[in-house]
């Protein structure tokens, strides 16, 4: 009988290299401690110096953070930002990859360039360019206006880089739609329009899901473009606590941001299960 | 795909509110800043266009020289310390067992979900003088102290009397550690994605030809996953170079970068010419870079192209 | 056969989990010959190759190279090399450092790479070709670099995973006399993989047939065809009829055969009662004549024609249909009737074997 041989790595199992496990073992430390040790202070019960000794748990600051009347009102702007800009995103994205996909058309490479311009750029420059262009026509949201209309300048430019992103992850979920189903689809008597609602668009359902949840998401984290864009009425969530850690560091800032996390995780399981979802289909 | 001829007004229906939309909200906005940046400043509100390029001139104040030096100098060497940790954490997700990858993937891009302001509030925390990483260096040294105390050697006090806390807010190290902890998801899925694409076969002939695992890495796998690695580098470096928040917050306004001196000139020292001149200019480096980029992948392509024909 | 082998397989097996891939496979391998693992998809023929150059670890057994145990020696210490199956040319070096490449790993001193480089691609017809990158060749052009790289190294054993697979037709049949001419001028051993017998068979020495794990038959091409150890192989090697045995008894003269009923089967009687076995009948060894004669029944069915030979299809009294292979002159004849015309089978008995269902 032949003896049995010791099973070593093959040559390429990197992933069982111990030396390559420590980096990624280091480096989840290095992206999750933070995030977590910032949790675990928004339960600290210490008015000053929240973030420094540990006094044992309380959930007051949540209860603090939710009386905390401007708080919530800077948090109510960023999630409609989101909403609506994200709406409009993915329809102007939408119609984006349709025209990068489905026509040729003299300077072509120019719009695609164009397109992808506000993906590449610095967040400064956009954010400045923004806010110069409404003063230079003098597009200043009256005092008064009522909510949401207060919003529409930040809106305006969410959109504005937002929409290409959203416009790529469509686009590439369109490349992979195989046109022979169109014609199979006209081949049976349908029309144009039969044919996006009942073949195109069924295709496209888990790119627009992803599209528009990397918008929202991008609206709800962008703070440059905002600072820009805000006035004193319009304070989004980033901007009111970048204003609070300039002034002091308090745990009810560490609560606000648990819950806005606890948000993205939801985000983000949802976004998974669409992706699978879409994975299945294929 | 088809001619825009041949359904003109299918064609402009759609064409019209996406290129309309950039047209007036990117476009224009681009125009008008370019407008600033030649103009002087008349009143507190208002800007003239006199077409001058003083604006463009004071770019080369030693200040500001200093200013973009140290940018580019920052952006730079935490782009580097992104590809070196990136690249080992790419290889480790793409050679794990199919069933673990999506679940790896997602430690990795989890973060970039995470409120970008959040992140770097969290990361100040535990960076101050007596935040958690000081008592972790300080937990360390105690032990370290004490066990050359064991040994004998404590009179020496050879680790120095007491702990002392390391600064890394308002310093260079802050800021470093801010960018590559708000950047390193985005370094890593290029790498990812080129490392996907690699057939094994190529790394099973190196070793067949009697290559060791070592040289295989710098002939084989460096070389053919380079593109990844430059995608991850410019898609790393450029928001680096542009960072406003991070060097805010943690350079605690010691640890200027271009970003912040821009914003200084919108919201308080009010010279918006100035201002557009320098965000121009920040645009003006991206492009080059971007330029770069296409010209390399360019000459590329055609030197494999060009005993095509 | 006493020649020393040059790679002896001794006992290997392979499981991937609770998977078999590889169940107690000995081969030995002599020096200078083209050997073939032959087999159907997922049989472990590619994984016994694996094996052979390092790439994976069998679970029990060795691997011998020259009467040394190699098992744990990783395979860039091995003096065998490899010609993958998608080539693996690296794209990023010219054909010539492709080439210099395993050279280079040798440490040989840069004029007497640049000379063997340059014998080795004027082996393969590449010589112009020196400088350019790989994309700029075609598929055969870059098996030949392939091909090249691999021999640069004199590696005691060429291993040749599916080598004429991604080629086009034509060209497979070129480069199969290409490769037995190579292996002659060379002079140096091939394993090769193949799930096309009939490559197998027009290139290999000897050939060993592989079915899920299990090493089948090891014989030379002839005696493979002629003599198959069982069922399996004389249904993956060329083509054949198989008839079920459903009766035969030790002693007897004659069997029970499914189609064909009682006919004189003295082999049978080797086999103790109750052993599945099968008639196999090669296409070749039937004669068709049209209209009733003294033979078995049948009903004419399509003809494939195939230029110098057609292959005929004729159907029993019992609905099973029988594939007969016909001379071009004959299937003229043939083609005249009508389909569904009675037709008389004779088979040539001496050439029919009886044989196990299946070996193992």
């Amino acid at each position: 009988m032949a003896r049995r041989r010791r099973q070593r790595p093959g040559p390429f199992d990197y992933s069982r290299k111990l030396s390559l496990q420590m980096v990624f073992v280091l480096a989840t430390i290095f992206l999750y401690a933070p995030i977590i040790v910032l949790i675990i202070f928004s339960f600290n019960d210490s008015r000053r110096g929240g973030n420094v000794i540990w006094r044992g748990f309380t959930t007051d600051y949540y209860v603090k953070a939710a009386n905390n009347a401007s708080l919530i009102e800077a948090f109510t702007n960023s999630l409609t930002i989101a909403v609506i800009s994200t709406i409009f995103s993915v329809i102007l994205g939408a119609i984006t990859a349709v025209v990068l996909w489905r026509w040729r058309f003299p300077l072509k490479p120019g719009f695609e360039g164009l397109v992808a311009l506000p993906i590449v750029i610095p967040e400064i420059c956009l954010g400045v360019a923004v806010a110069v262009f409404f003063s230079y026509f003098g597009l200043y949201v009256p005092p008064g206006t009522p909510w949401p209309f207060n919003l529409t300048n930040i809106i305006i430019a969410h959109i504005t880089f937002s929409f290409p992103f959203a416009a790529m992850v469509i686009r590439t979920r369109l490349q992979s739609f195989n046109r022979e189903m169109e014609e199979a689809a006209k081949d049976l008597g349908a029309t144009e329009f039969q044919v996006f609602r009942d073949v195109i668009l069924p295709h496209l359902k888990p790119g627009l899901i992803a599209g528009g949840l990397l918008a929202f998401t991008l609206s709800l984290d962008d703070f440059v473009i905002t600072f820009f864009t805000s006035g004193p009425d319009t304070v989004t969530f980033p901007v009111k606590v970048y204003s609070m850690v300039r002034f002091s560091v308090t745990p009810e800032i560490n609560a606000a941001s648990t819950v806005l996390i606890l948000i993205t995780l939801v985000l983000t399981a949802i976004a998974m299960r669409y992706q699978s979802f879409g994975d299945d289909r294929q | 795909m088809e001619d825009f001829r041949r359904n003109l007004r299918v064609f402009l229906a759609f064409f019209t509110p996406s290129f309309g939309w950039l047209a007036l909200f990117f476009l224009a906005p681009l125009v008008i800043i370019f407008l600033y940046s030649v103009g002087e400043t008349v009143s507190l509100t208002e800007v003239k266009t006199t077409w001058t390029f003083a604006n463009y001139a004071r770019l080369t104040e030693p200040e500001i020289v200093t200013l973009f030096i140290r940018s580019l100098w920052l952006a730079g060497i935490s782009t580097v310390i992104c590809l070196l940790v990136g690249y080992p954490v790419a290889l480790v997700i793409a050679t794990a067992p199919p069933k673990w990858k999506p679940w790896l993937l997602l430690i990795v891009i989890l973060p970039f979900w995470t409120n970008l302001l959040i992140r770097t509030y969290a990361l100040l925390n535990i960076l101050g003088t007596r935040g958690r990483v000081n008592d972790l260096f300080e937990w360390i040294w105690v032990q370290a102290d004490g066990a050359l105390r064991f040994v004998g050697l404590g009179e020496y006090q050879l680790l120095g009397e007491e702990y002392e806390p390391i600064v890394f807010l308002g310093r260079w190290s802050g800021v470093i550690i801010g960018l590559v902890y708000v950047h390193l998801p985005f370094t890593v899925l290029p790498i990812y994605a080129a490392l996907e694409r690699l057939e094994r076969s190529y790394l099973e002939a190196s070793l067949d030809l009697g290559a060791g695992q070592w040289r295989t890495f710098r002939s084989i796998l460096l070389p053919m996953t380079m593109v990844g690695v430059i995608t991850a580098a410019i898609i790393t470096f450029i928001p680096m170079l542009g960072s406003y928040l991070t060097p805010a917050l943690l350079g605690r306004g010691q640890v200027d970068m271009i970003a912040n001196v821009i914003e200084r000139q919108f919201k308080g020292a009010n010279d918006w010419p100035f201002g557009a001149a320098m965000s121009l200019f920040l645009l003006y480096v991206t492009f080059i870079i971007l330029a770069l980029q296409a010209i390399a992948a360019m000459r590329r392509s055609r030197l494999r192209g060009r005993e095509h024909g | 056969m006493t020649q020393t082998p040059i790679i002896s397989i001794r006992n290997v097996t392979k499981r991937f989990g609770s998977f078999t891939a590889l169940e107690d496979i000995s081969i030995d391998i002599r020096p200078g010959e083209i050997f073939a693992l032959l087999g159907p998809s997922g049989c472990g023929k590619s994984t016994l190759l694996r094996i052979i150059a390092g790439f994976e670890t069998p679970t029990e057994g060795d691997i011998l190279i020259d009467g040394k145990d190699m098992t744990e020696v990783p395979p860039n210490k091995r003096p065998v090399n490899m010609v993958f199956q998608s080539y693996a040319v690296f794209p990023h070096m010219s054909v010539a450092d492709n080439v210099a490449y395993g050279l280079k790993m040798d440490k040989l001193p840069a004029a007497e790479i640049k000379t063997k480089v340059a014998e080795a691609l004027k082996q393969v017809h590449l010589s112009e070709f020196s400088h350019r990158m790989p994309d700029q060749l075609s598929g055969g052009q870059r098996q030949r670099v392939a091909l090249a790289r691999a021999l640069v190294k004199r590696p005691r054993v060429l291993l040749l995973d599916e080598p004429l697979s991604a080629l086009d037709a034509k060209l497979r049949d070129a480069m199969r006399l290409e490769l037995v001419k190579l292996q002659q001028t060379v002079g140096v051993s091939f394993i090769m993989v193949t799930h096309d017998q009939s490559e197998a068979l027009a290139m290999a020495d000897r050939i060993a047939v592989l079915d899920q794990g299990r090493l089948r038959q090891l014989a030379d091409p002839v005696t493979l065809y002629r003599k198959p150890a069982d069922a399996f192989v004389a249904d993956f090697i060329g083509r054949v009829n198989l008839f079920e045995v459903t009766a035969h008894e030790p002693g007897s003269t004659t069997a029970t055969v499914a189609s064909l009923g009682e006919i004189a089967l003295a082999a049978a009687a080797a086999y103790p009662e109750g052993e599945a076995l099968v008639l196999a009948v090669r296409p070749e060894h039937i004669r068709l004549t049209a209209g009733e004669g003294p033979g078995v029944p049948a009903t004419l069915g399509d003809v494939a024609f195939q230029g110098d030979s057609s292959i005929v299809e004729v159907t029993l009294a019992d609905g099973r249909s029988v594939q007969v292979l016909e001379d071009a002159a004959e299937s003229a004849r043939l083609m005249q009737l009508d389909p569904g015309a009675i037709v008389t089978l004779e088979i040539d008995w001496t050439k029919a074997a009886i044989l196990r269902r299946s070996a193992l």
